[in-house]
């Protein structure tokens, strides 16, 4: 099963290009959508889950159980092999997580009432909320209710999974737990993670693709992202008032304060000169580099060693 | 603060909305003002009278304040989101942590929304102001714009209601952070104004009802109700009174709730988000416990997704559980009941006095007392269900399920119609349970189930469909209740705007009025058509509410409209066609019944007829005509065809001196009426034959010599086909037909009673200003009878055949009655001559009878009476039975003999309201005594089937005795005496005190009668069929002349009046032949009296400004008090000047009863003068003219309480 995106583009009525001609292959497993805020990774997963129509390109969802599937018109056949956990949602505080997701699963076409107390007993468990699961919405943690919303995101045993910056907000004890759940989900289906936390990908995802102002910048496998960039990543530690006339001198893929020193990566094929020193290439490095430009042209893969000049 | 108020105040200009809102009232205001002032032929709007002017500060009050009631929702919208805003969108936090107080938090954002609401209200005056400008206003309906008449209500009514309404709502959703609870209190304080209109139906209640008023409208009007047209048209609105106590008490109010909301909101995040009250307590689990996998059943369960129609009754459920099972419908609920609880108190009052709650009275009590709620259940709730996901932000997960897009509209239409349903039968047992209370138990469930669910809740459930549409297509919450209010508005107001026709009006089905006697009549077809109508339409909504229904994260319209075309599958069209199609279908059949089985007759068409009458005969207004002489008809009544057919004869005379060369007759049922036969015994031409307009004009040729006669015979029907778009045929309707001669059988020449009459009217078709009436010693118009200008008097005989089951009844004595092929005959004749007046009635009645003895002295037989009603209406025929032996014998004792052998009273279905005297028969609406209760034990309950019982059967004096002329003052003759006879026998029956109460009203009526004057308020003796001074100025007059001159001698001058012009005519008697009876008998230090009671508008201020007494030896009290008079002439508008005091006013003290223990009656000369008394018990209050017997407009301050000094004091 695959997903093909087409060419895919979106403006909105007050201007914003939220999608830029979007083209991307989404095998099975896990894939990141790595972006910063406003890069257009709602509205692709917006798309992708029927919420919203684009204005040109294409998606075909190839291998679902029922054949190849037009995302953009055949909606209702989508939705049936969708699982979507929206980034920002709310609950009937007043309803339980019982009746809420038993209530989902009739949405989602599950009729059968044994069979439907069976899943949601199951995802219950699966997700850890099963002792809880009388309580109502409106008592839940963050992170209660981030998993009550992947355990309706697999109502129905999806095939094709979006779920929209998951982590948002969660302690990373809350985060670790659900990044558990997400890894239980089956390899053979699709699992798009959009998310601004290079961790979440890096921990998670084979695939990903990194997103800035509705373009898709690189996509590949983090070792291939790393990769491209070893040994051209730079560090020192400065003080901050020196930051900006480094900024001057070097190409900065990304700053950070580490014990009142301004840490800075720079990217170069030489080194920089003194009080740089070479460093082990990251993921995040490779965000930074591709959100800052000097990784990949903003479409299809990555070619090895192609660096952009700053 | 600053800086909030005015971040808020300018966010809130920035949207949309509130420009929306501004533009909305603007063109109410300009329309209403612009309709008002003629700029439409079509609407008839007008401030109580056509006299006051549309920009006059009264007009305006009235105007701002009224729309102001619908600015309510706007107040939820801006002052409720105001605070709540914060909460939904969640940056209450950004403020509950920076550097700001709280009170400067609430202050900023109450100031800010507070000035949008302004901004907002400003727009009714000016639109109002800018309908003044428009070219085409009547410039006679314009007085001068004065800016204070702009500012006065929006400073005192409108501002002072956003204070407090929008305080109150400000307050109710920062405390609870919630919208609804905005909304109940909507209807609280709509309970409010509706408290106030029930209350002020019972004169005892003004003060109360205008002060419980939230609005201030009822204070507004009750203040100035009593102004005359000129005091309208001057006066500013002054804050005094009844409006200064309303404003104070809810000003007060609405500051209190924000001072209350200030105290308890806390900016602390545990109360600012319950959430995080519970996550304390959430509950605890293991951490990173092994889950245990349970895909394989979750892999398998099968799924069913293609058969969603499965799913609708699970998710209507949910969602009509969602609506119904909260606190806050609850309340709502709660309140329409206990307010309907509270209006069953006063059903039907007439006089304070309340009728038996029989079912049809206790279904027009619960629907019509609860619609008001259910329209504002239906739109609040149409906007939450529409908006529920979106609002729980869930819409995205929802929305992503594979459920068809028609499902949540489908399930939510059916649960917002539910709730009505359910509603409904909650009304059902309200009506049930208050007629047990009431302790009435002849329970007609059938009935309430057909007028609640099989017509009530069809006309809901069609408004559900258009809320949810609005709703779906709007898609902004707030502009869609908006959207749905201005609805409401428009079409409350249509029928003055102008729009008459059903057929555009969304959803407008017109009513169908039960009677006990007829049941629905004929009113089903038309009320079922229009149903479907709207019922299909209502459908074409839903379609077009699915084409554009919020699915996904779509907002722009541009959006909107692709996804829209999307949707337009074939079933979608099919959908739509169909609707469309029954729509169409649907709407040519009732066109075809309404224009063209019928004629459709708009109201302005209906006056461009007036106009084109006048303009095209008004030039034989002088031509001879003869006169009738005797009336010979057949009455064939088909009561289930509502179908009568005339077929007789006149005989006609020409009493005139000149020939009679044109025959000019009129046909009041116009087009409508089939004329098989006419037929002149003497050699004549059809000149012309108008139907449009009802006219047929015949060439006599020879012409009619003076006194020769001549007889038409004719051969008439009235048909009915189909229905009409408005009223109906309710003559003659399936049982208890009422017929008027007069709907049928033709009229003899111009008749200028039929030209357009308001002033107003007549300047918009260029016609000049009319007189209404000749003056009242015109010659010409004394020799023309009052009641019928076509006769005098005639000899009449009439057979009626009607239904078998049926009794027909006629004036006259019955001869004979006969079954014929299946139809039942009566042969009635009158022996002696009556007035060319007389009616048919059919029925199936049952009869009560008594007997009269004749106690007059005048030794003619007995007299028997029958009663025809209703089984069932038995609860005041023997009141109405005792009334007419008293009324006869009063009459006949003091005026003259009863002149017939008979009295009938003649029950008929209460679609009009009235009772009405022919010659020794009387029809009497169910509605107006038939099913009065009147509680014995009540001294506030008046008896008035036996005050109107008595006021027929004076008529059979005045008015069948005794005949005006066609001119001034003859209402004087017929309608002032015959109250005058009502009062005295209604007085020897209830006593001098209760007659106080029922003459306050005759008061209130005159007051307000004259207040709302179309042309010029004249003297009694000059009026000109003006009910507000014949019956209510005629009952103070003639009862305050009765005290002056003692009833004896008054009586004495009208026996003397009466025995002048008994059974005499033409020429007829004026009223100043009356007055100057009344002035024989009348000392000459009294003449001032006759003079200001029957020739001049006279009103006083009367008061008392100090009142003490002292014990004295013995039980008894001296009484000193102080009073102030006034007396002033008014002229035709009310513009009044004071005039010298020289008159006999009653200065008096009274018992804790009212009842007095002194009464003298003073030659008053002096504005302030002192009065000592002494009295035999302790004083109460004291007084000038302490039992309200002259015309003051404030009653209440003619007395004071008596203030008892210490027997110690110097």
């Amino acid at each position: 099963m695959e997903l093909h995106i087409t060419g895919l583009s979106k403006t909105y009525a007050n201007g914003v290009r939220a999608l830029d001609d979007v083209t991307l292959t989404i095998p099975t497993g896990m894939f990141g959508l790595l972006g910063p805020n406003g890069a257009g990774k709602s509205t692709l997963m917006r798309t992708l889950a029927t919420l919203q129509d684009a204005d040109h390109g294409s998606v075909q969802l190839i291998g679902a159980p029922s054949g190849n599937i037009d995302v953009l018109r055949d909606k209702d056949a989508v939705r049936r092999v969708l699982g979507y956990l929206p980034q920002d949602f709310g609950v009937y505080p007043k309803v339980s997580a019982e009746d809420m997701l038993d209530h989902l699963a009739r949405l989602k076409g599950l009729a059968h009432r044994g069979e439907r107390a069976e899943v949601v007993a199951g995802l219950l468990r699966q997700t850890n909320l099963y002792d809880v699961r009388k309580k109502a919405l409106g008592g839940y943690s963050g992170g209660m209710r981030q998993r009550f919303g992947i355990a309706q995101a697999l109502l129905g045993s999806p095939k094709l999974i979006i779920v929209d910056e998951p982590t948002a907000g969660l302690d990373p004890e809350e985060r670790t737990r659900f990044h558990n759940l997400l890894v239980e989900i089956g390899e053979e289906v699709i699992v798009l993670l959009s998310t601004h936390i290079v961790s979440d990908v890096s921990d998670l995802c084979p695939q990903l693709a990194i997103m800035n102002k509705g373009r898709v910048l690189v996509t590949g496998t983090p070792q291939r992202l790393t990769a491209a960039l070893r040994g051209r990543i730079w560090s020192t530690s400065v003080a901050r008032a020196e930051v900006a006339s480094v900024r001057e001198r070097y190409a900065v893929i990304s700053t950070r304060l580490y014990t009142g020193q301004t840490q800075i990566h720079v990217i170069s094929d030489d080194s920089p000169g003194a009080g740089f020193e070479p460093v082990e290439a990251t993921l995040e490095d490779a965000y930074f580099a591709a959100i800052g430009g000097h990784l990949g042209h903003g479409r299809g893969e990555i070619a090895p060693g192609h660096i952009v000049a700053a | 603060m600053f800086a909030i108020a005015s971040f808020e105040f300018r966010s809130r200009l920035k949207l949309l909305s509130t420009w929306v809102y501004f533009a909305v009232f603007f063109a109410l205001a300009m329309l209403w003002i612009a309709a008002a002032g003629g700029l439409f032929k079509d609407a008839t709007i007008s401030f109580g009278s056509g006299k006051v002017y549309v920009n006059s500060p009264y007009a305006l009050a009235q105007t701002m304040s009224v729309l102001g009631l619908f600015g309510t929702t706007v107040m939820a919208a801006i002052m409720g989101r105001a605070v709540q805003q914060d909460f939904e969108y969640r940056t209450q936090s950004f403020f509950f942590t920076a550097p700001i107080g709280k009170l400067q938090y609430l202050g900023g954002r109450f100031v800010g929304a507070l000035g949008v609401v302004g901004i907002v209200f400003a727009s009714i005056a000016l639109g109002a102001f800018v309908a003044t400008l428009l070219p085409g206003m009547d410039a006679e309906r314009l007085g001068p714009n004065r800016l204070a008449a702009y500012l006065a209500p929006l400073a005192f009514v409108l501002l002072p209601n956003a204070l407090l309404i929008g305080g109150a709502f400000f307050s109710l959703a920062a405390s609870t952070r919630k919208m609804l609870p905005v909304y109940v209190g909507s209807v609280i304080v709509l309970i409010g104004w509706l408290l106030a209109r029930q209350l002020v139906a019972d004169i005892d209640n003004k003060t109360l009802g205008a002060l419980i008023d939230p609005f201030g409208g009822r204070a507004l009007s009750g203040l100035t109700e009593y102004w005359s047209i000129a005091e309208r048209n001057t006066r500013l609105i002054p804050v005094e009174g009844v409006l200064l106590g309303n404003r104070l008490l809810w000003v007060g109010a609405g500051l209190l709730l924000c001072a209350l909301c200030a105290w308890r909101f806390t900016f602390t995040a545990a109360a600012a988000e319950r959430i995080g009250r519970q996550r304390a307590s959430a509950p605890a689990e293991a951490a990173d416990e092994p889950v245990a996998r349970s895909a394989a059943t979750i892999a398998s369960a099968r799924l069913e997704t293609t058969r969603p129609w499965r799913l609708l009754p699970h998710l209507t459920w949910l969602y009509w559980r969602e609506t119904v099972k909260n606190v806050y419908f609850g309340v709502l609920v709660l309140a329409g009941v206990l307010f309907m609880i509270f209006a069953s108190t006063t059903s039907g009052s007439t006089f304070g006095t309340s009728t038996w709650p029989v079912t049809f009275q206790m279904i027009g009590l619960v629907s019509g007392g609860f619609a008001a709620f259910m329209l504002i259940i239906i739109t609040f709730y149409g906007g939450e269900l529409v908006w529920r996901e979106r609002e729980a932000r869930l819409d995205q997960i929802v929305d992503a399920t594979p459920t068809p897009t028609w499902l949540p509209l489908v399930a939510k239409l059916l649960a917002l119609m539910a709730v009505p349903l359910v509603l409904q039968a909650l009304l059902m047992l309200c009506g049930m349970g208050l007629q047990a209370a009431k302790g009435y138990f002849r329970f007609q469930p059938v009935l309430y189930l057909q007028a609640l669910f099989g017509i009530d809740l069809v006309n809901y459930w069609i408004l559900c469909a258009l809320a949810i549409a609005v709703h779906s297509v709007v898609n902004h919450k707030y502009i869609g209740h908006f959207v749905m209010i201005v609805y409401y508005v428009l079409l409350l107001f249509s029928g003055q705007l102008g729009l008459e026709h059903n057929l555009y009006k969304f959803g407008n089905v017109p009513d169908a009025i039960y009677s006990d006697i007829n049941g629905w009549g004929h009113f089903l077809v038309r009320v079922r058509s229009l149903q479907a109508y709207w019922g299909a339409a209502a459908l074409g909504l839903i379609v077009v509410a699915f084409l554009f229904w919020a699915r996904g994260t779509v907002s722009s319209w541009r959006e909107r409209l692709v996804v829209a075309r999307a949707r337009l599958s074939a079933p979608t069209l099919t959908l739509g066609a169909a609707a469309l199609g029954a729509f169409v279908a649907l709407g040519g059949w009732i066109y075809l019944n309404t224009n063209v089985r019928n004629e459709y007759v708009s109201a302005s068409e209906a006056q461009r007829r007036q106009v084109d009458l006048e303009t095209t005969y008004k030039h034989t207004l002088d031509e001879p005509q003869p006169k009738i002489t005797a009336v010979q008809v057949d009455v064939d009544l088909f009561p289930r065809e509502q179908r009568v057919r005339m077929r007789g004869r006149y005989t006609l005379v020409n009493k005139a001196t000149q020939p009679v060369r044109v025959l000019h007759l009129n046909f009041a049922s116009g087009a409508t009426q089939l004329v098989h036969a006419l037929d002149l015994d003497v050699p004549n031409r059809l000149l012309e034959d108008n139907r449009r307009l009802g006219v047929r004009r015949y060439q006599l040729d020879p012409p009619l010599a003076p006194g020769a006669s001549a007889t038409l015979a004719f051969d008439l029907e009235l048909p009915t086909h189909g229905f009409t778009n408005e009223g109906s045929n309710t003559a003659v309707v399936y049982n208890g037909s009422f017929v008027n001669g007069q709907l049928l059988l033709p009229s003899f020449g111009y008749d200028v009673h039929a030209e357009l009459e308001r002033d107003q009217d007549r300047r918009k078709y260029g016609l000049k200003p009319k007189e209404r009436l000749r003056d009242r010693d015109d010659p010409k118009g004394l020799m023309v009878n009052g009641l019928d200008k076509d006769a005098d008097y005639v000899t009449f005989e009439t057979t009626l055949a009607t239904d078998a089951d049926q009794i027909a009844i006629a004036p006259g004595y019955l001869q004979r009655e006969w079954t014929e092929g299946g139809r039942r005959h009566f042969h009635y004749r009158m022996d002696a001559p009556i007035a060319n007046f007389f009616s048919f009635q059919s029925g199936r009645y049952a009869v009560r009878r008594d007997v009269w003895h004749r106690d007059d002295g005048s030794g003619a037989g007995d007299v028997t009476i029958e009663v025809y009603y209703q089984p069932g209406h038995e609860f005041n025929l023997d009141s109405m039975i005792a009334s007419t032996k008293a009324a006869l014998s009063y009459n006949s004792r003091n005026f003259g003999p009863y002149q017939y052998r008979q009295f009938r009273i003649i029950e008929f279905p209460r679609y009009a309201q009235f009772a009405q005297s022919f010659p020794n028969t009387i029809p009497y609406s169910e509605s107006i005594g038939f099913i009065a209760r009147v509680d014995p034990d009540d001294e506030k309950d008046i008896d008035y089937p036996y005050y109107v019982t008595a006021h027929e059967a004076a008529h059979q004096w005045w008015g069948h005795q005794v005949m005006g002329g066609d001119v001034q003052g003859s209402a004087m003759l017929v309608e002032s005496l015959a109250q005058y006879s009502a009062l005295m026998v209604m007085r020897q029956k209830v006593g001098a005190a209760q007659m106080r109460r029922f003459l306050a009203y005759e008061l209130n009526r005159y007051l307000l009668g004259r207040a709302t004057e179309q042309k010029k308020e004249l003297p009694l003796s000059r009026v000109e069929e003006q009910g507000y001074i014949h019956y209510a100025k005629g009952s103070l007059v003639m009862y305050a002349l009765a005290d002056y001159l003692g009833e004896e001698r008054l009586n004495q001058a009208i026996r003397t009046f009466r025995d002048k012009h008994a059974f005499k005519g033409p020429p007829y008697p004026s009223s100043s032949e009356l007055v100057a009876d009344i002035r024989a008998v009348t000392p000459p230090e009294m003449h001032y009296l006759i003079d200001d009671l029957f020739e001049r508008i006279v009103l006083y201020d009367n008061r008392a400004t100090k009142a003490s007494a002292r014990p004295l030896a013995n039980g008894r009290y001296e009484v000193d008090v102080t009073v102030v008079a006034k007396k002033a002439v008014a002229d035709e508008l009310g513009k009044e000047s004071d005039v010298p005091l020289a008159d006999l006013i009653d200065v008096g003290v009274l018992d804790a009863k009212g009842n007095p223990l002194a009464l003298e009656r003073k030659r008053i000369t002096q504005a302030e003068s002192t009065y000592r008394f002494t009295v035999d018990a302790k004083p109460a209050k004291a007084g000038i003219d302490p039992l309200n017997k002259l015309i003051d407009r404030k009653s209440s301050d003619n007395t004071t309480p008596v203030t008892i000094e210490n027997s110690k004091a110097p």
